[in-house]
Order: C-alpha cells, then structure tokens, then sequence
C-alpha cells in the first residue's frame, strides 16, 4: 500500500509528535496539583492509536527511543516501561487485523485493558524490586486520564495524520497466513 | 492490490521470525538496563544526567520560540483587561484590608524569620542563582531542570530554595544543567523541626497534593499555621531554612502548605552545603533523625 520512503515519512512524522508532546510538558507551567485528574500519557496513546490501526507506518525501534527518551528526562525508572511499551505495540499489531472491522469501542477496550495490565506489571515490579512506587490513588488517576484521552488522540490521528485503519484485506490475508 | 504485493508477502514471510527475535532481544535487552538501573543507581543517574544534559538543547529549540508566544500572548492580554483588572484590584484591595491586620499579627514573627534568612543567606552559606530551564514534572514525580552544572561547581544534595522558602534538593548533575527534586516528589523526605513546639518529623513528598509530615515525636503538639523548619539532620540540607508551614485538610491528613511557590519556578538560589561525602546521590534514602528515634526509645 505504501512504498517505503511513505513509511520513512510517516515515522519521521510520529518521532516529530513524540518531540512536541515531549517539548510541552517540558515547558515550565502553572502547578498542576490543582487539576481534578493527572496529565494522562498522551505518548501511549499515540503509540497505541498508530499501532492499533497502522502499525506498519512506526518502526518499533522509534517507539523504543522516544519512550526511553521521556524515562530519562521525567527521572522515571530506565528501560522497564520501554520494554512494556515495545511489547503492547507488537501485540497491538498481532491483533490489529482482529479488530479492524469492529466498531471503535471494541479498539477503546482493547488500550484500557493493555494499558492497565501494563500499570500493574510495572508497579508489581517496581515493588519487588524495592522501588518506591506512586500510591494507588494517583496511578488509577493516570488511568484514568489516559484512557479518557484516547479517542480525542485517535480523533487527532484521524484528522491531521490522517491515520486511518487500512480499508483493504491485504495485511489480514498476510497476518492469516502465519 | 493483493497481487502486486506477492513478492513481498513471501519476503515477509522469511522476515517474520528474525522480526520476532529482535523485538525478544530488545525486550530483554530494555530489562537489563531497569536492572542494572536498579543496582548501580548511582552510575545510573550520573549518565542520566549527562543524557539529559546533551537531549536539553534539542528541546529548548523549540521551547523558546513557544516561550516568547505566551510571554507575547500573556503582556497582550494583560494590556486589553485594563478595565476588567481595576475592578480585580479594587475587590482585592478589600480582602487584603483584612489581611492587613493579620500582617500586623505576624510582623512580629516575621522579624524573626528574617533574622534568621539574613544570617544564613549572607553568612556562612554561599549560594548560585540559577534559571529553571524545564519543568520535568510528570503524573508521578517531581522535579525542574536549572541551567546550572557540574561546570558551575554544583553537586548532588545541595539545597534549593526560591525567593520564599525551600523548594528541594540537588538530584543529578550534568555538565550544564542539574536536576532539583522538589518538595511534592515522591521519593523527597526532609527532617524538619516545628516550631514553636519542637517537636521533630520529616516532611515526605506525596506526587500530587501537599507534601504530608510523618511525625517521629508527638502528634499533639503541632496545631495548623505552625512553622516548619529543615533541622539539618542526616547532613542533606543546612539547619533552619523555612519549609512551609503545617495545614490540616478535611480528611485529618497533617500537611504542609510549601512556603517556596512551586507553581512557576523562574529563578531558584542553590546553596552550597557540606563537603560531598555528607551526601548520598541516590534519590531514595529515608533520613531519619536520630533525635526522634531516641524520644521513642527512651519514651519521653
């Protein structure tokens, strides 16, 4: 469907994302202490919105660096989120053809659950290896943002990426024959 | 469509298990760095440091130009409200003849207080000013980046305060830039003393609301609005710097409401502490002051 330099592009155009969502939160601010909810991780949601509908078009190895990138610079444990990352975006692109023809809410399912199984290995980590980890209350928060701010991202992929879940049966033809 | 692509389905097909490899490898390899991250932590958050301190300059390319736009959008804004803002000011006027006479309630202990900054601000303590260059507060930690490094002679642990009171500590230095970790981060825990009581306890970070006091001696002698002050035990941060002082919310929870304005750092006075050795890098040590374990111990 799209030849390489296509895929280059578009993968230029997601690292340029994950650098502007990077870059704002980075802007000095007001406190955010006062919001009812945490800032949700608007750069998984982009990770799952592309690979969710067309994970050929951002290489694993961009994701990787841009969430590696975010763990250095917000003091966060090194490599243990990546990993969890890398491994939601290749079961994102395992199943993408599974949920290609359901309506949205079956894809919204799909991030929440892969998002929350995610937040629980991580904290189940951190706390076995003696980490402190965040309290309960501001993770189901972060949760909860992170998922409520999914469709506004599939929206934005939508409209100004134009991302949109491949109308043609071919990668499922591909996927199938495994 | 699906004909064209013949060839490169079959290639894709020999593809797939080496595809599969590398993401293992990757996976594996991610793992190893959070291990290795958890046992040489300090290493760790040296090269962190030296990461963050070659990644900034990227971001601060397009920072600035997005920087000068709010300060543009804000001075704008500020110029067209003249009317509404002389209605602001006048309804202010009126809260703040209240406050007047509290102001004269406090004066007395304000004195005080400045009595005790002058004589650690210019006397034994040299400080730095520094610029707050990033804000790299997330969901779950808290912290600022300061345009000031190991090139400057800042080191890991040195106190940091605003214009009104502390505001954290020192955690990870790079060549031009370091990292304070702030009052509301996580893993900050501060020894204080309260005053007037004297009674002793640490103030411990809590990611988003106000920073709790886990009290080491009794509970019953603070009351809200008493001062909390940095004790200087466990050797991180210098004796008698102004925290905040002590609120209680609605759930019984004893706070503290930060003296130091956390909202929009600006400028922050870094002061140089002790020799090194007196400090861990580590950014998740418990200080417990000895004074307090010894109240328990002896029960009085």
């Amino acid at each position: 469907m799209f030849g390489q330099t296509h895929i280059l592009t578009y993968n230029l155009l997601f690292a340029v994302t994950a650098y502007l969502l990077l870059m704002f939160s980075l802007l000095p601010q007001e406190s955010s202490s006062l919001a009812p909810l945490p800032w949700p991780d608007l750069l998984f949601c982009f990770i799952a919105a592309w690979r969710l509908r067309r994970p050929e078009l951002v290489s694993p190895a961009v994701i990787v660096v841009a969430v590696l990138v975010a763990e250095l610079l917000f003091l966060q444990p090194l490599g243990l989120w990546a990993a969890l990352v890398l491994l939601a975006a290749e079961f994102f692109r395992s199943i993408v053809d599974r949920i290609k023809f359901l309506p949205f809410t079956y894809e919204w399912v799909v991030m929440a659950s892969a998002y929350s199984a995610m937040i629980l290995i991580y904290q189940l980590i951190l706390a076995m290896s003696l980490v402190p980890v965040p309290d309960m209350r501001t993770v189901l928060l972060n949760l909860l943002a992170t998922v409520l701010a999914y469709p506004l991202i599939v929206a934005t992929t939508n409209l100004v990426f134009r991302i949109r879940k491949s109308s043609s049966i071919k990668t499922g033809l591909m996927e199938g024959s495994r | 469509m699906t004909n064209l692509n013949n060839d490169s389905d079959s290639n894709l097909l020999v593809r797939r298990p080496l595809r599969r490899l590398v993401i293992a490898l990757t996976a594996l390899f991610l793992f190893g760095l959070f291990i290795f991250w958890r046992i040489d932590n300090d290493r760790m958050a040296a090269v962190r440091a030296d990461l963050v301190d070659r990644l900034l300059p990227a971001f601060e390319i397009g920072m600035s130009p997005v920087n000068f736009a709010t300060d543009a959008f804000k001075a704008i804004g500020d110029f067209s409200s003249v009317v509404d803002r002389v209605a602001e000011l006048e309804e202010e006027n009126r809260k703040l003849q209240e406050w007047r006479q509290r102001a004269i309630a406090l004066e007395q202990q304000n004195a005080a207080l400045r009595e005790v900054a002058n004589v650690q601000l210019s006397g034994e303590l040299p400080t730095i000013s520094a610029q707050v260059t990033a804000d790299t507060s997330g969901a779950f930690r808290n912290s600022v980046l300061v345009n000031v490094g190991r090139r400057n002679g800042v080191s890991d642990g040195w106190a940091v305060l605003d214009g009104s009171g502390l505001l954290g500590r020192i955690s990870g230095v790079g060549r031009t830039s370091s990292r304070v970790m702030l009052l509301t981060d996580s893993s900050s825990q501060v020894p204080v003393k309260i005053k007037p009581s004297g009674a002793r306890g640490i103030v411990s970070g809590n990611d988003r609301s106000l920073p709790l006091i886990r009290l080491v001696s009794n509970l019953n002698q603070i009351t809200p609005g008493d001062s909390l002050y940095t004790s200087g035990d466990g050797g991180v941060f210098p004796p008698d710097l102004l925290v905040g002082t002590v609120s209680i919310d609605q759930n019984g929870q004893v706070g503290v409401l930060p003296a130091a304005n956390l909202g929009n750092l600006e400028f922050v006075i870094i002061i140089r502490s002790r020799p090194p050795e007196a400090v861990e890098a580590s950014s998740d040590i418990l200080v417990i002051p000895s004074h307090g374990n010894f109240d328990q111990a002896t029960g009085r």
